[in-house]
């Protein structure tokens, strides 16, 4: 770490605003104006217990320049006033064959931390890796989370900010699973940018969760032919939770790949945000390209059931923003967005047998995201990602 | 056991169901008939408390204001509905669902959790009522499941809930004679002297297994003739129009 970027404050710091399309609904300048940069922040990982496979394998960062130059300039900005961070290398031809895993601490002080980490898999190389961002337990009780805030009025004070560089050399191979977590009060920055050589292979899974502020960037670039990237998510925002999942793939060359599919859950008094942008430049002839975004907004039960409602209580919301730039004449490109609510008719039927209307209602919602729950390749995630959603409750 | 006195509902202010009366006491097996549009299902809609109607009028089942109680708090009075047009639930398997069921109904009828164990032994042998095959049961609810798979799946998950009055929504349409024999003989199993059966159909077919106490003719919304089995024969034989004629 650098001493001198310790000094510089937020303010100075040109965050993106939402003037900026690709942060149209998440204002990071708003956010991060509001709160200052964190002195003396925890190590970014539990470096503690960690398997031995990891050693060797990965090094904390420090004064380590960027794999290549930033894609834009959030990763410019995080690199530049890191606190820490991890770089990963899996030499040529290495294969891990057990996922290795990874649990970010929440940071538990004030103010925001930023953190830089890299992988660098060379020439046929694989690896997994599994990653938990767990910002912890909301800072307010129950009792007050009852009536939830929109995330736009809950003051936040702790922010974590990622970046991770991907560079995958020719036929490399990265799995990457990860559980974001954040509750109110807290915001987490995450953002994959991953530049892949000819034939390589980039998988991504994220589930975020939470009831603070998430925003999850992946840019991909397929520079190499042949390259396939497959993104696969699960967003459930509830409790005022605001949920923002930004998607950009570039596709550069020849016969690229890329598939995409992202499931939202919105709360009532929630937010769920994709916005997924598909670039075929002229080159990238015979690109296979597939965007897909299916989204539920949750209704309170006080509005479906005609009962009283809670004061300041509103349907969940979703905004789902597909964007596709084909500059490339012989492409097979698609995308296809769904938004609603949860069958009324399937309600009834659950209730008919007993279900109560809430049961009903988290049982349709469980079998929503199991269709991504099912896909995640890792059995602890698995658990932890059921689990919170058993415990969901709006 | 169920007592509608002056019943009236309506959709959009369609009235369907204009001043409808109706008793049903233990261990009797009533059937409703009636011509295309004349309210059999709204009615059976109205008593499972599907959201969508204005109601009017007076529903007592053993006792209780059953027009006031949610749909869920009827089943756990021990109301059942057998759908018409059973409803398909992708990613929720039927086990998972009845074991959520049969133990919510299982609480509000004082009576505990079921081991896992023991759900399964109840749930095989529930599904060997109506023959539906054992892979049924992991399958998400009624999905991909043909028209007679998916009676029989209703009729199952009336045996696991055991209710104290059963509503049969013409769960007889759209069944070949095997799957109808099936059914009727699985419903027939059930009969006991302290449950209820409302059988509405269009057929005397499934009258013939069953063999009601009481017929029942609506038409229009309201009952217009009540008799006993040689009822259903006679508009079987004659149709609605001399009833029509008779009561013009």
């Amino acid at each position: 770490m650098s001493s001198s970027h310790t000094a510089q404050s937020t303010t100075k710091i040109a965050w993106p605003s939402s003037r900026l399309e690709a942060w149209k609904y998440t204002d990071l300048h708003q956010l991060a104006s509001k709160i200052s940069r964190n002195e003396c922040p925890l190590s970014p990982l539990g470096w503690q217990g960690q398997p031995h496979e990891l050693q060797g394998l990965f090094t904390e960062l420090h004064n380590a320049e960027p794999l290549f130059p930033a894609f834009d300039e959030l990763s410019g900005l995080i690199h530049a006033a890191r606190h820490g961070g991890w770089h990963a290398h899996i030499p040529a031809g290495t294969t891990c064959d057990a996922p290795l895993r990874l649990s970010h601490a929440p940071s538990v002080t004030a103010g925001w931390s930023g953190f830089t980490h890299q992988i660098q898999v060379d020439e046929g190389a694989q690896l997994t890796l599994i990653e938990e961002f767990d910002e912890g337990r909301p800072e307010v009780n129950n009792a007050e989370r009852s009536a939830p805030q929109e995330s736009d009025n809950t003051p936040v004070e702790k922010m974590n900010l990622h970046h991770l560089q991907v560079h995958l050399g020719r036929g490399a191979k990265l799995k990457l699973i990860r559980l974001f977590h954040c509750p109110t009060g807290k915001a987490l920055v995450h953002q994959i940018d991953a530049l892949q050589e000819g034939e390589s292979n980039l998988e991504v899974q994220t589930i975020s969760l939470g009831s603070g502020i998430i925003r999850n960037n992946i840019h991909i670039q397929q520079k190499g032919d042949r390259c396939s990237s497959t993104l696969l998510g699960l967003s459930v925002a509830f409790g005022g939770g605001h949920l923002d999942q930004y998607s950009r793939i570039q596709h550069h060359a020849l016969e690229g790949n890329s598939h995409q599919h992202y499931k939202a859950i919105a709360a009532p008094n929630s937010t769920t945000i994709f916005n997924g942008v598909l670039r075929v430049e002229p080159h990238a002839q015979q690109t296979n390209a597939y965007q897909r975004s299916s989204n539920l907004m949750l209704d309170p039960a006080s509005l479906v059931q005609g009962q009283p409602s809670k004061p300041n209580l509103r349907s969940g919301k979703v905004n789902a923003k597909p964007e596709l730039q084909i500059f490339a004449d012989n492409v097979k490109c698609s995308h296809g967005a769904t938004m609603g609510k949860l069958n009324t008719e399937s309600i009834f039927y659950l209730q008919s047998r007993g279900l109560s209307f809430e049961e009903a209602q988290r049982m349709l919602t469980l079998a929503f995201a199991m269709e991504i729950v099912d896909q995640l390749e890792d059995e602890g995630i698995r658990t932890k990602v059921i689990t919170h959603l058993d415990q969901l409750e709006w | 056991m169920l007592e509608i006195i002056d019943l009236h509902a309506s959709v959009d202010d369609k009235p369907i169901l204009k001043g409808l009366n109706l008793q049903i006491r233990p261990g009797e097996v009533h059937a409703i008939m009636g011509p295309n549009g004349s309210g059999k299902s709204t009615l059976s809609h109205v008593l499972a408390g599907r959201p969508g109607y204005d109601v009017r009028g007076s529903v007592r089942f053993n006792g209780q204001d059953l027009l006031n109680l949610t749909p869920e708090e009827r089943a756990w009075a021990g109301l059942f509905l057998a759908f018409q047009y059973p409803v398909e639930i992708p990613g929720v398997s039927n086990t998972n669902f009845m074991r959520s069921a049969l133990n919510q109904v299982r609480s509000h009828r004082g009576l505990p959790a079921l081991e896992a164990g023991d759900f399964l032994k109840i749930m095989r042998e529930k599904a060997a009522l109506v023959q539906l095959d054992p892979s049924f049961l992991s399958r998400p609810v009624n999905l991909g499941f043909s028209g007679g798979e998916k009676k029989r799946n209703e009729i199952f998950q009336m045996a696991m809930l055991d209710p104290q009055l059963a509503i049969l929504d013409e769960t007889d349409s759209g069944l070949d004679i095997d799957a109808l024999r099936i059914v009727a003989e699985g419903v027939r199993k059930l009969r006991r002297e302290d449950n209820s059966f409302l059988i509405i159909t269009h057929y005397q077919r499934l009258l013939d297994h069953l063999r009601p106490d009481i017929v029942h003719v609506l038409m229009d919304g309201k009952i217009v003739r009540t008799g006993n089995d040689t009822l259903a024969l006679e508009l079987e034989e004659k149709g609605y129009d001399w009833l029509k004629a008779e009561l013009a």
